[in-house]
């Protein structure tokens, strides 16, 4: 399918406008653009069943929720019906904007679920961990190490059990774990002590960098303030909403400092590829289409913020606003969906290897 | 002075973190009901997460400067195989045994790794198939708070009964502190401002707030919460002791050092 790098830009242009909007209107047509986009990757992986069921389960919170927001929310003008005010909660008029709202708060909720079901899907774990940046190497590094022990795990245990069952050992109950947890366990300790040391053996670390003792402490005390200053800047940003001058000043010098950081740690590490990652034509277009898409939200947040927003209650109208241009730049989602219909994935190149006699 | 300033990025990144689970409990009462008010209300949710995010990088960069070596290396990334397998193993009523080793390695082997493990080992398990979401920065800080508190615990190894006691207490409790957590990050999403008994609204003060809170929580989740808590409890009670054995056992082993006969 996609580079890793450019679904991680359709994710973020998907998710922005799914949590930053509650206009309903926007709302669904970003839903069906990534349903769409669902359907089409969902093929790629066995994972999706376990989305699918997932994905049934925020059905069943947007049925739950709606018809609670309407028949516990009593504001509005347009009224359906009443139920008699004696009753405690649900009593009282039940309005048209209570189940609009109800109904937009659920899509969100629901667009992101479905967002994400399209990254899990379509991104394949190894390669997007290729891309962790260099000042997280060590991080990345245990989680692939971790994801690859997975399947030898699960092996083992299976062994156990099998060793324990030619003995004539009965699953009773809770107990009988222990001997289950405590081999597997021990096995995979023994096999970190081995990996351990063949680490130490092909001399792992030795191409890092280590840092001079004062710009080590530069470097922790600028974390330190970089997270103090932007803790600061929110604080100030949500407090003080006029005084943005005081925000932007703790602001942008703790986003300094963090960059800073990150741009220490990531020089003293030095990567060699074996395996080199293809970019074609088709992930250029649909990280350009997402980048865009997403400044664009960006700016309209900045500029014209009214835009976005939905309040059904009055003194506003209960009927969602309608941009024509907002709402067909939501549709350019649909990017993928469209690029792997019109060409199909060229063929990776080890398959290509691999069928050769 | 280097161990000093972790502790101290640790704590830091730890007060954000904080603040972003807490910020529907202080945000502050919008200056007019106007859109441009509530549409600021809505995207603090967002904000949040990205600091969060943030934060969970700046913690982990760190780890990168003090020089970590091969061997830890290699048992965090098994351990947190072993606790992203244990969280796959379905349970009855969503329970799933995701304190159990944080906890105890934690007490064992120290904050940090403690604190790692309990990230690191959800975002394998969000990799595996839970799930890679919005949700995941703030799983990840709270399993890791889990491993790093369990590290402040006293060490009570002359008293073994006693430790057992202990530990399974402290994971009844933090089954119900982790769900409560939990629910905040979506919480928010759910606000309506006319929803008067459960849900979330901007301004309305932090004891409002909590009471609205322990509300939305009793009627959505404490049951839930229940199963989760007293099966991870149950499980530090019954394995807490041979476990304990088995990963101090592994601490001594891994005390090996390298001597470099060239050069």
């Amino acid at each position: 399918m996609f580079h890793p790098i450019a679904w991680s830009l359709w994710v973020v242009a998907a998710a922005m406008p799914a949590m930053l909007t509650q206009n309903p209107l926007y709302l669904s047509i970003i839903c069906l653009a990534a349903g769409i986009v669902y359907a089409t990757v969902r093929h790629t992986t066995p994972l999706a069943a376990s989305w699918n069921s997932f994905l049934k389960l925020g059905l069943t919170l947007l049925a739950f929720t709606v018809p609670i927001n309407a028949l516990s929310v009593h504001a509005g003008r347009l009224v359906l019906f009443s139920l008699p005010p004696s009753w405690p909660l649900i009593g009282g008029p039940i309005t048209v904007e209570a189940i609009i709202f109800g109904v937009s708060k659920a899509l969100s909720l629901f667009t992101l679920l479905l967002i994400f079901a399209v990254f899990n899907c379509a991104v394949d774990q190894s390669r997007l961990l290729r891309w962790t940046p260099a000042f997280l190497f060590e991080a990345g590094l245990i989680t692939s190490i971790a994801l690859t022990f997975v399947p030898q795990m699960l092996r083992n245990a299976q062994e156990i059990r099998e060793a324990q069952i030619i003995r004539g050992h009965r699953f009773r109950g809770l107990r009988d774990l222990l001997p289950l947890f405590v081999p597997l366990l021990t096995g995979g300790l023994e096999r970190a002590v081995q990996l351990a040391e063949s680490m130490e053996a092909r001399g792992f670390g030795g191409s890092l960098e280590s840092l001079s003792h004062g710009r080590e402490i530069a470097v922790k005390v600028a974390t330190a303030a970089g997270l103090l200053g932007l803790l600061g800047g929110f604080f100030s940003a949500t407090y003080f909403p006029d005084r943005r001058a005081l925000s932007w000043l703790l602001l942008l010098p703790s986003i300094g400092a963090l960059l800073f950081v990150f741009r220490v740690q990531s020089k003293r590490v030095h990567r060699s590829r074996y395996h080199h990652d293809t970019w074609q034509r088709r992930d250029t277009v649909l990280a350009a289409v997402s980048a865009g898409l997403a400044l664009t939200l960006l700016l309209v947040r900045a500029g014209a913020r009214s835009l976005l927003t939905y309040y059904p209650y009055p003194p506003f109208s209960p009927w969602p606003s309608f941009n024509l241009w907002l709402g067909s730049a939501f549709t350019l989602l649909l990017v993928p969906a469209l690029l792997s219909s019109f060409h199909p994935p060229r063929q990776p190149l080890n398959s290509l290897v691999a069928g050769e006699p | 002075m280097s161990k000093f300033l972790n502790a101290v990025i640790l704590a830091v990144a730890s007060l954000v973190g904080v603040a972003a689970f807490l910020y529907p409990f202080f945000v502050p009462q919008p200056s007019s009901a106007t859109l441009g008010a509530l549409s600021h209300a809505a995207d603090a949710p967002f904000l949040f997460i990205v600091l969060i995010a943030i934060c969970l990088g700046a913690i982990l960069t760190n780890l990168q400067s003090r020089q970590i070596n091969s061997k830890m290396i290699a048992v965090l990334a098994i351990l947190t195989a072993v606790n992203a397998v244990l969280r796959a193993v379905p349970g009855p009523a969503g329970f799933a045994a995701v304190f159990f080793l944080p906890i105890l390695v934690g007490y064992c082997y120290g904050a940090t790794f403690g604190f790692l493990l309990g990230a690191l080992s959800l975002l394998v398990s969000a990799f595996m198939g839970a799930g890679v979401g919005p949700w995941l920065p703030f799983q990840m800080f709270a399993t890791g708070w889990i491993g790093m508190a369990s590290a402040w615990l006293p060490k009570m190894r002359r008293w073994p009964r006693l430790e057992v006691l202990v530990l399974t207490g402290w994971g009844l409790a933090w089954g119900f502190a982790f769900g409560a957590a939990m629910n905040l990050w979506f919480w928010p999403f759910t606000f309506d401002p006319t929803q008067t008994a459960l849900y979330w609204q901007p301004g309305i003060g932090a004891i409002e707030t909590l009471k609205r809170y322990i509300a939305f929580y009793v009627i959505t989740s404490f049951w839930w919460d229940l199963g989760r808590a007293a099966g991870n409890a149950l499980l530090l009670l019954l394995f807490g002791a041979p476990i304990l054995r088995l990963l101090r056992r592994f601490q001594a082993r891994f005390q090996f050092r390298v001597q470099p006969l060239i050069g």
